[in-house]
């Protein structure tokens, strides 16, 4: 495998370049808006917008009639909305609808959609039949053998139960960590008398506003097997520790397994590596979260507490970790969600999927369904997926909702 | 009387520059209420925080029931304390925050149980227990706070500033209450207050306090009718003191005379510092008597003409804002005759006044204006 350091450093920098760019484009959006409800220059700037568009896809070889219809959409929407502000639409429906309608186009209707997909055999073999006449025959086994497929007719060979079992092992992990080094980080940066808090946020917040992309590939080169930096310290801390004894070199760390590994190609490395790299990513979200509720306890119920005659423990038992939930029950609930279904992570450290011993879920559903374009299948297997984490959030649910709530 | 808290030479540095406590030396006896008053950033609250041991000290010890806390924690001082934003446990129940300071002691069940209950009646939040502190209104969250400091029976209650947070007229009535509270579980208390009304209301004893020093201790009465120094003399007593710089001199004739830049008061047979020079003098606004046309209030030598600037009627009296040619003094009567004779009159009405000489206030004229001993003319 061909890592090195520097074609990340300039792809960090494009794409930090990228993503200046996306903020302009957002701050100025946001300025043309409040401009626009009150200055002329509303019309010009739809009939911009509209000729951009219009000829952006006449430009990718759209008829003329399609490039027309695009054209027009950014001076309609505009309108609607002209015209809603000036006073003759004034209902909540009105304002509503656009997002409605988007919800449904984007949202609702894909789902119904892939629900539909997932009991047909979309495939390669039918994809042109479905362009040509749109029609997509029905699976076998009454439509459900997508749904069998996806316990039993592996292409990869790993069974679906032992995926399902290293992705909750990945949840539980990952979550385990970001929660914990999250509130000892929170509760280290909310310390009194802690000098230089402000830089130690910022530089502790940094995993989060890196792209994830561009960490990733920064962890790959860092854990390549031979020019890494990970292999490079445990080789030294290795030697720090290591003796001579009767003419053979002791390495005593090794005994537990921490020893230089080929990361990429031995699964279990593999699985370990992409849960740091993921904990490290996932831990400012965490901080900040905790930071966020910590500061907003009063310091005088702390001093309540203590005196009252609270040890440290008690306040943290008493006051902190209560007055955080709130905090920790919807974050915890939401890191879940996004471990279980986190495919950069895994599909970027796998490099694509070329690496195996570290697919979850949503990984191997790519890797299985996209590498050989069984999309009936994908469909169901999202949906097997969808399934699960419907239950596991009902369950969470249950376990972390207050025991009594207050009446009155 | 039992000394239940004693503080000798406490001094208190912040960030080992800002002295903001100076040698400070007090004694609370058993039972007593005390209040510190004084002019915000004076470090009252300093003070409490670290008689709570919630800062620390600099230098100096504390005592409480004759055992030296100076380096003990908060836990281990036996005191109770009211925050001025009450700092409840948001998360409990009113109950809940009552029984935490006993659980943390391990207290018996039941124990705590009564405890709750004899506070909840005493303060009237029985039918409360069983709401969270966002569930309440100021007062109510108010009561809770002082019902957490009741149920830990602790050998020292502290108060800062608990009844700032709420509107004028539950203030007073809460201060009525408290007053109330103390008369009936006798605890010994520091009470600190930027407000003179609570200080005098609620106080033993008071504790002026300016810059990190003690000003002066005393009764509530004691410190309005002989306050030590300017600045007492200035903090206690609304509306303010009236101060003229001036010099004493005796006349030729014998007489006695005050004079200041706007004028001068005849003293022949008032009590009055020994000897003459620079000095000022201090009247409260209602040792300034309007005079009457007739009646008693018609007597008295006619020492000032007041020019009327502006009246505040309260209703029960009134305060008015007047010169003395430039100079501006406030006079204050709750007499009836006086007031008909302020009432009628009109902005630029000038008014005649005679000063009480049995309540004259004399400071010496330098930067501290320590107050000057009297002495009656016919005793020498
Ligand atoms: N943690 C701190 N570090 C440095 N200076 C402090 C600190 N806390 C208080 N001070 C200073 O100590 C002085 C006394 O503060 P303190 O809070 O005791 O005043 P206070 O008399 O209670 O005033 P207020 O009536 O406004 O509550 C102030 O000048 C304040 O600026
Ligand atoms: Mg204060």
């Amino acid at each position: 495998m061909e890592i090195t350091v520097l074609p990340a450093i300039s792809e960090l920098l494009l794409l930090l370049l990228i993503l200046a760019g996306i903020l302009a484009t957002g701050i100025g959006y946001i300025w043309l808006n409040y401009k626009i409800w009150k200055y002329p220059f509303y019309l010009p700037l739809t009939l911009l917008f509209g000729i951009s568009l219009g000829g952006y896809t006449y430009a990718n070889g759209a008829s003329q009639l399609a490039a027309a219809f695009f054209g027009t959409i950014p001076f309609l929407i505009g309108l609607y909305f002209k015209r809603g502000l000036k006073g003759d639409f004034k209902s909540s429906t009105y304002f509503l609808a656009p997002a409605v309608i988007g919800v449904i186009f984007l949202f609702l209707y894909p789902l119904v959609f892939e629900f539909y997909l997932s009991f047909r055999d979309l495939s390669l073999r039918t994809f042109s039949d479905w362009i040509t006449t749109g029609h997509v025959p029905l699976a076998d086994n009454y439509g459900l053998s997508n749904y069998i497929e996806v316990f039993q007719n592996r292409a990869t060979g790993q069974s679906f139960i032992f995926v399902l079992w290293r992705t909750i092992m990945w949840t539980a992990i990952n979550l385990f960590f970001h929660l914990s080094v999250g509130l000892v980080l929170a509760l280290l940066l909310n310390a009194k008398g802690v000098k230089g808090v402000a830089i130690y946020r910022t530089l502790l917040t940094l995993p989060w506003v890196i792209p994830q992309v561009i960490a990733v590939l920064v962890w790959r080169a860092d854990f390549n097997e031979s020019i890494g930096f990970i292999n490079q310290f445990i080789t030294v801390v290795n030697q720090l520790f290591s003796f001579e004894w009767s003419g053979n070199v002791i390495m005593p760390l090794t005994w537990i397994g921490f020893e230089p590994k080929a990361w990429f190609l031995d699964g279990s490395a593999l699985f370990t590596a992409a849960c740091i790299v993921n904990i490290w990513l996932g831990i400012p979200f965490m901080m900040i979260n905790f930071l966020g509720a910590l500061q907003s306890i009063p310091h005088s119920v702390y001093e309540a507490a203590s005196i009252d005659g609270a040890t440290w423990m008690q306040k943290f038992r008493h006051v902190t970790v209560p007055l955080l939930k709130p905090v920790m029950v919807p974050a915890s609930i939401l890191g879940a969600i996004w471990t279980f279904n986190n495919l950069n992570v895994i599909f970027l450290m796998t490099d694509g999927g070329r690496y195996e011993g570290a697919d979850i879920l949503v990984t191997d559903l790519f890797k299985q369904s996209f590498t050989y374009y069984r999309y009936g299948f994908a469909a169901a297997y999202s949906f097997v997926i969808f399934a699960i984490l419907c239950i596991l959030t009902v369950i969470q649910f249950r376990v972390t909702r207050p025991r009594h709530a207050s009446t009155t | 009387m039992d000394v239940q808290l004693e503080i000798k030479n406490l001094e208190k540095t912040y960030d080992k520059k800002v002295k903001v406590l100076k040698d400070i030396n007090l004694q609370v006896d058993k039972e007593e209420f005390l209040v510190l008053v004084g002019p915000s950033g004076c470090g009252k609250s300093t003070l409490l925080r670290t008689i709570a041991g919630l800062e620390s000290v600099t230098d100096g010890c504390i005592e409480i029931a004759g055992r030296d806390v100076t380096n003990a924690p908060p836990a281990d001082r036996d005191i109770a304390m009211v925050f001025q934003d009450y700092a409840l446990y948001p998360h409990m129940t009113v109950r809940e925050n009552l029984a935490f300071g006993l659980k943390m002691r391990k207290t018996p069940k039941e124990q705590i149980t009564a405890e709750i209950n004899r506070a909840a009646k005493m303060l009237d939040i029985e039918h409360l227990l069983d709401r969270r502190p966002a569930q309440l209104s100021g007062g109510q969250r108010q009561r809770v706070a002082i019902g957490r400091a009741i149920v830990r029976r602790a050998k020292l209650f502290l108060f800062d500033e608990p009844l700032s947070n709420l509107d004028a007229k539950l203030r007073s009535q809460t201060r009525i209450e408290l007053a109330d509270l103390h008369q009936k579980i006798h605890a010994t208390s520091v009470y600190v207050t930027h407000d003179q009304v609570e200080a005098m209301t609620l106080a033993d004893r008071i504790v002026v306090l300016n810059g990190g020093d003690i000003q002066q201790i005393g009764s509530p009465m004691e410190l309005y009718q002989t306050p030590g120094n300017k600045f007492v003399a200035s903090f206690i007593g609304s509306p303010n003191m009236n101060f003229f710089d001036g010099a004493l001199e005796t006349k030729t004739d014998g007489r006695r005379v005050f004079s200041f830049a706007e004028g001068e008061f005849d003293f022949t047979n008032a009590p009055l510092p020994k000897n003459d020079g620079p000095c000022t003098l201090g009247l409260r606004p209602e040792s300034i008597k309007v005079l009457a046309k007739k009646g008693r209030e018609a007597e008295g030598p006619v020492d000032v003409k007041v020019k009327v600037a502006l009246l505040e009627p309260h209703g029960h009296e009134n305060h008015l804002v007047g010169l003395i040619e430039s100079k501006q003094v406030i006079v204050r009567s709750a007499n009836p005759h006086r007031l008909a004779v302020m009432n009628s009159s009109k902005k630029g009405d000038v008014l005649e006044a005679s000063v009480d000489r049995s309540a004259l206030h004399w400071f010496a004229a330098d930067e501290l204006g320590e107050r000057l001993e009297t002495v009656h003319p016919t005793l020498n």
